[in-house]
């Protein structure tokens, strides 16, 4: 099949209605979750994606995207408006968009936000769409040895995720793996770290842990810390949306660079949106004319960050659908949802379910352009959203939280495990532990199992395998080196401090 | 106008328990435990034998999916409901015969804690290789293993499956000696079989058919007692000097022990009916089944028979 069949495939696949409407379910409640301040994407994602479960998996599948991309793009409103980002990416959107809003310009931020976010993404596909094909191929040669290798490099890349506490980040990680490893021994049946519960057999549900840790966790952090702020719904109405000629000449370029910046950040595991966010902002801020303009309200300062961490959230697919190999924790959340539907992403997901893969890409576009139709027209309605108090807005979130994990397995113990992890959430984050790193531990460390004990049986239980593909081989130099230099920069940070 | 309505209701009154006495079962809906995942293979077979049933009989079956520990959690809740016939499920060889045997953690047993009520339908095994391997039958991979032990490599979908323990069945029959490859899924499994690096792999028959159709690995053996009728040529692991060998994965709608006979009469005959019915018996051998049907008692002695082989099987290789 030529490129452009599978375009076709995938336009004829990602417009039938039923995908399209549950396209547009996901982008819609993904906008409505996202905006709800302290509720970050992650939290957001972890909430909606319940309700995927009882849909055929393509069109499940679809709605996740829409989901993801609805709750990206309402984390920005909140952090424009209100100055509560959900997520470090769009914490550096509310460094310009909300002293916009405060000059009286959130509409024309909210706007350019959208188009920021449209162009980054598509920018992203267009990558995702030329490089996966190539990548899957090369993987098709991947054995066992040289996956175990690819994720060890991630995980020890996304330890370093939190902003430079690689000791921290590594520590969670392992916590993850090791939460990760509750269960059935694939290899000899054998139950671990169950306590005699079989509801432990299969081990902790991943809607569990994430709903614990990201939703419950940030639901408890946020009670009395952010009180309802007084938003005008006047200032969004839809003649304030209209950008002057200036705006639009300043935003050519950052969003050009914003989007190359991202593509490029997004595919390299452990960083994600959040880095390619923080580059694009410091490259704008460094190649402006009037660097002072930042900060204050500089149309630049939006422009280029939306529109990497769009590209970032694309681009961040290609390890994910064509190794299956998430590289952030978010993608780790995909990769479990698409476990979940009994999909394995991999090399051979392409060739075997091309329907599937192309009418996802294809749904990316399309999740996109539904939020540009939804979101110009839906705005006020967010902003009026934002004006719900919070003690209606949290117990309710609460409620759902609790019926959408108890609705995955019919499991009221599920419901347990997210009272559990809703409380560990809160002591880590009150330690200042990020949370992250430990789900892409909790999803690579069964699965890095996996291959570990698998290469070891084929390799006839010799360890030196590792070492004599040359694939893996690297990938594991790599990692080294990656780890020395982590430990190394902790210990000069250390020593600098005293 | 009065009286009227009262003979209008009497009337109905006594058809309504006319009709409640002619057919005392079901008494309302019928809970269906499905103890895997909505989507999954057993689950899609439930609905499409209760839908059959429902369309000829009317009556209303709730599906139930209770997943976890490999169908355990699901059958466990099972033998526990009332036996009263407004419960019942659907079990199969690894939670029904298999699992009770491997892992102490099954409180369940399988004999006396359920009442059978019809066998469904059966798939076998199906054992491929690659394309380019050394192995140009399964008599041949028999004389590698028996010449070198351990030599053979084979691939399954997991610990405890049926693939899993038709293998082992193998080893206990004749004292051979396979290594086992657990794979979590089929993808990953298909792309090692294709690149030698394991030597065979054990699938159900409908999960590898497509990969044998593409041309992409070649069919060894397949592990019923007949030769199946999708690949009426390919050689049974029975035929190869393994009397009596027989390893599927066979599905059967069961209910709690001590359930009235009249239950299991209707419930029987309405399973057979529907299995007769000739669009659901084409659709289920498209999927690669045998159907099966038959009376309660044909399928309690195969359910005995089939929990004293697989114990004797976990017995010889040591597994529990």
């Amino acid at each position: 099949m030529t490129f452009f069949d599978n375009i076709l495939l995938g336009l004829e696949t990602a417009l039938s209605l039923n995908n399209l409407m549950w396209c547009f379910v996901g982008v819609f409640m993904g906008t409505l979750l996202g905006v709800i301040p302290g509720i970050g994407v992650l939290a957001a994602i972890s909430m909606l994606f319940p309700l995927t479960f009882q849909l055929e998996p393509t069109a499940a599948l679809i709605m996740l995207a829409g989901i993801w991309y609805g709750t990206t793009y309402g984390g920005s409103t909140a952090s424009i408006l209100l100055n509560v980002p959900g997520t470090p990416s769009s914490a550096i959107t509310a460094l310009d968009g909300y002293p916009m809003a405060q000059q009286g310009r959130a509409g024309v931020a909210l706007l350019m936000t959208t188009f920021a976010s449209f162009f980054g993404g598509s920018v992203g596909i267009i990558l995702l769409m030329g490089f996966s094909g190539t990548i899957s191929q090369m993987a098709l040669q991947f054995s066992s040895t040289e996956y175990f290798a690819l994720m060890l490099l991630g995980l020890i890349a996304a330890s370093g995720m939190s902003n430079g506490a690689m000791i921290k980040g590594l520590i969670m990680v392992c916590l993850g793996v090791l939460f990760g490893l509750v269960g059935s021994d694939i290899y000899s049946g054998a139950r671990r770290f169950t306590f005699g519960l079989v509801e432990l057999a299969d081990g902790i549900a991943l809607v569990a842990l994430a709903l614990g840790l990201f939703g419950i966790s940030e639901v408890i952090a946020s009670v009395g810390k952010i009180s309802a702020k007084g938003v005008d719904p006047d200032a969004v109405r839809f003649k304030a949306m209209k950008p002057t000629r200036d705006d639009m000449r300043r935003s050519w370029f950052p969003m050009l660079r914003g989007s190359a910046v991202g593509s490029f950040f997004g595919t390299l595991p452990g960083t994600g949106p959040s880095i390619a966010a923080f580059m694009s902002y410091a490259l704008e801020r460094r190649v402006a004319k009037e660097p002072e303009r930042f900060g204050k309200g500089a149309i630049e300062g939006i422009m280029g960050p939306e529109s990497a961490n769009n590209a970032a959230d694309q681009t961040a697919f290609i390890p994910t659908l064509a190794l299956g190999i998430p590289g952030s924790a978010t993608m780790a959340l995909m990769l479990g949802a698409l476990m979940i539907h009994g999909i394995a992403p991999g090399p051979q997901l392409m060739s075997e379910q091309p329907a599937l893969f192309w009418g996802l890409v294809m749904s990316f576009w399309i999740g996109n352009l539904l939020l540009l139709v939804l979101n110009i027209p839906l705005i006020g309605l967010w902003v009026r959203l934002l004006t719900v108090p919070y003690q209606w807005l949290f117990p309710a979130v609460l409620m759902f939280v609790c019926i959408g994990t108890y609705s995955v397995n019919n499991s009221g113990f599920d419901v347990l495990l997210v009272a559990f992890f809703g409380i560990l959430g809160y002591v880590l984050r009150y330690l200042s532990f990020p949370a992250a790193p430990m789900i892409l531990g909790f999803v690579l460390g069964p699965l890095m199992e996996e291959h570990f004990r698998r290469a070891m049986l084929l390799g006839r239980g010799d360890p030196m395998t590792f070492l004599q593909r040359p694939i893996s081989a690297s990938v594991l130099f790599i990692t080294l080196c990656l780890l020395i230099w982590g430990v190394y920069s902790a210990m000069r940070k250390r020593s600098a401090g005293s | 106008m009065k009286t009227k309505l009262f003979a209008l209701a009497g009337a109905a009154f006594i058809a309504l328990g006319g009709s409640a006495f002619a057919q005392s079962y079901p008494s309302g809906n019928i809970d269906y435990i499905v103890p895997y995942p909505p989507g999954g293979g057993t689950d899609v077979l439930a609905r499409q034998l209760n839908d059959q049933i429902a369309r000829s009989t009317g009556w209303n079956f709730v599906i139930l999916n209770q997943p976890g520990a490999g169908g355990t959690i699901g059958m466990d809740q099972l033998s526990r409901a009332d036996g009263d016939g407004q419960t019942i499920g659907m079990g199969q060889t690894s939670n029904l015969a298999v699992n009770p045997a491997l892992n102490p953690e099954v409180q369940y047993d399988p004999l006396a804690d359920f009442t059978p009520i019809a066998l469904v339908n059966t798939q076998p095994m199906g054992i491929i290789t690659h394309n380019d391997s050394p192995f140009a039958d399964f008599a041949a991979v028999l004389e590698a293993v028996r010449a070198e032990p351990g030599s053979v490599l084979y691939g399954t979908p997991g610990t405890g499956t049926v693939s899993h323990m038709s293998i082992e069945r193998l080893m206990a029959q004749d004292d051979l000696v396979f290594e086992h490859v657990p794979y979590t899924g089929i993808a990953q499994a298909i792309s090692d079989v294709m690149g030698g690096v394991v030597d065979i792999y054990v699938g159900s028959l409908p999960s590898v058919m497509q990969h044998v159709e593409a041309g992409n690995v070649r069919l060894l053996a397949v592990t019923s007692a007949q030769p199946h009728p999708l690949v009426p040529d390919v050689p049974t692991v029975a035929s190869l000097g393994f009397d009596g060998y027989l390893a599927e994965d066979w599905k059967a709608v069961v209910g709690p022990a001590g359930m009235p006979e009249d239950a299991v009469a209707a419930l029987n005959q309405a399973v057979n009916d529907a299995l007769a019915e000739p669009e659901l018996r084409a659709a289920l051998e498209a999927q690669g089944s045998v159907v099966l049907g038959g009376t309660a008692e044909e399928f309690r002695a195969f359910l005995a028979d089939e929990v004293a082989a697989w114990a004797n099987v976990v017995d010889a290789a040591g597994l529990r």
